[in-house]
């Protein structure tokens, strides 16, 4: 990569490398797993950053390069993939107003998302960092209509998913 | 749901912060690109090494018995029909060679196509590959196993009766068959399985 491209993709790459971590994080839960996953993605976006084009923002082209990597990294990990089950009073956890931190609370939050398919953490992951429908769209290839419709079974999901702990 | 709304405030508060609170720099980059970049030439060189080797030992033992028994036309021809019915696979094997080579080497941009384009070209790819080599293994198995069978009977002490013939032909072709199917289980049904799944589950309209 030449030098000015390459401080370009640093300057954008810091800007908004906390969607690389929730990537992670939403995919991966063990730590070293994570670090791997996390490498993976930043050599990724490296590689493809120079057919970048600025048709779309870098965002949502860090979201896509990311996601996908993602998805390939738990299809060919070689540990299993089991569905752990959630602490206790987890309902309480995050659904009570007041009560507890707020990082406690995006722990649960991360652990109920855990439990989704690879594809509805894609789409809940964008939801939460707040991109449109059409971007979530432009991201995983689905219809905005189909986003739409996949978001209510996902929260219905996670919310069948809270109560079944209570 | 108002309480995943509530939640998504949080999220985009926990978001602002981790975005702010690092930063890569050129020589954290190297440290992270360096290994990555070995890891995948060592993955095509050790593919591509595996390839060729195979290929030449295949190659190279039944020129080697054509050359070291060529008064026996027989046999001879045995060795010539092994190396006839490994040329079509050679070809098709170098091309999808080519192609890992190319995708892993020469193609940054193949994460950007998509979700679904990506992985719908991954498994096109995959299962083009499987069906030739499936086609292949039926007709390829029997002749290859033949062909060991002659090579055995002739190299080694077996007796040379239609019984011993058999018998070596019946095991050579267990064992290549029990090969194949625990090798097409692993390298193509099981990941071909996982990527249909993952591109069902992304093309369900969520109804």
């Amino acid at each position: 990569m030449q030098e000015n491209i390459e401080d370009q993709f640093l300057k954008d790459l810091n800007h908004n490398i906390g969607i690389v971590h929730r990537v992670c994080r939403v995919y991966v839960k063990d730590g070293d797993e994570r670090q791997d996953m996390y490498q993976e993605i930043i050599y990724q976006l490296w590689k493809s950053y120079p057919s970048f084009k600025n048709n779309s923002k870098f965002s949502t082209w860090m979201y896509r390069v990311a996601v996908n990597t993602a998805i390939n990294h738990v299809r060919k990990s070689t540990r299993a993939i089991k569905e752990e089950p959630l602490p206790e009073n987890i309902d309480k956890m995050i659904f009570a107003e007041d009560e507890g931190p707020p990082g406690e609370k995006l722990q649960m939050l991360y652990a109920v998302i855990g439990q989704l398919s690879p594809v509805d953490k894609a789409i809940i992951l964008l939801y939460l960092d707040d991109n449109s429908y059409d971007q979530i769209a432009g991201i995983t290839g689905f219809t905005k209509s189909n986003v739409s419709v996949r978001l209510v079974r996902i929260k219905k999901q996670l919310e069948k998913k809270l109560k079944n702990e209570r | 749901m108002d309480t995943l709304d509530n939640l998504k405030q949080l999220w985009l508060q926990d978001s602002l912060e981790t975005n702010t609170n690092e930063t890569l720099n050129k020589e954290t980059m190297e440290k992270i690109i360096k290994p990555q970049i070995k890891k995948e030439q060592n993955y095509i060189k050790e593919y591509l090494l595996a390839f060729a080797v195979w290929q030449i030992l295949v190659y190279a033992a039944l020129s080697h018995f054509m050359v070291r028994y060529w008064a026996d036309r027989q046999f001879v021809l045995c060795c010539a029909i092994g190396i006839l019915s490994f040329i079509p696979y050679s070809i098709i094997f170098h091309r999808h060679a080519n192609c890992v080579k190319l995708r892993a080497l020469k193609n940054p941009d193949a994460p950007l196509a998509g979700l679904q384009t990506d992985l719908s070209s991954q498994i096109k790819q995959v299962s083009s590959y499987f069906t030739f080599k499936k086609r292949f293994d039926y007709i390829g198995i029997p002749v290859i196993s033949f062909v060991m069978m002659a090579i055995i009977m002739k190299v080694s002490p077996v007796p040379h009766t239609i019984t011993a013939g058999a018998i070596t032909f019946g095991i050579t072709l267990a064992i290549m068959a029990r090969t194949t199917y625990v090798q097409n289980k692993n390298n193509f049904e099981l990941p071909l399985a996982k990527l249909r799944l993952i591109l069902a589950d992304l093309t369900d309209t969520g109804s």
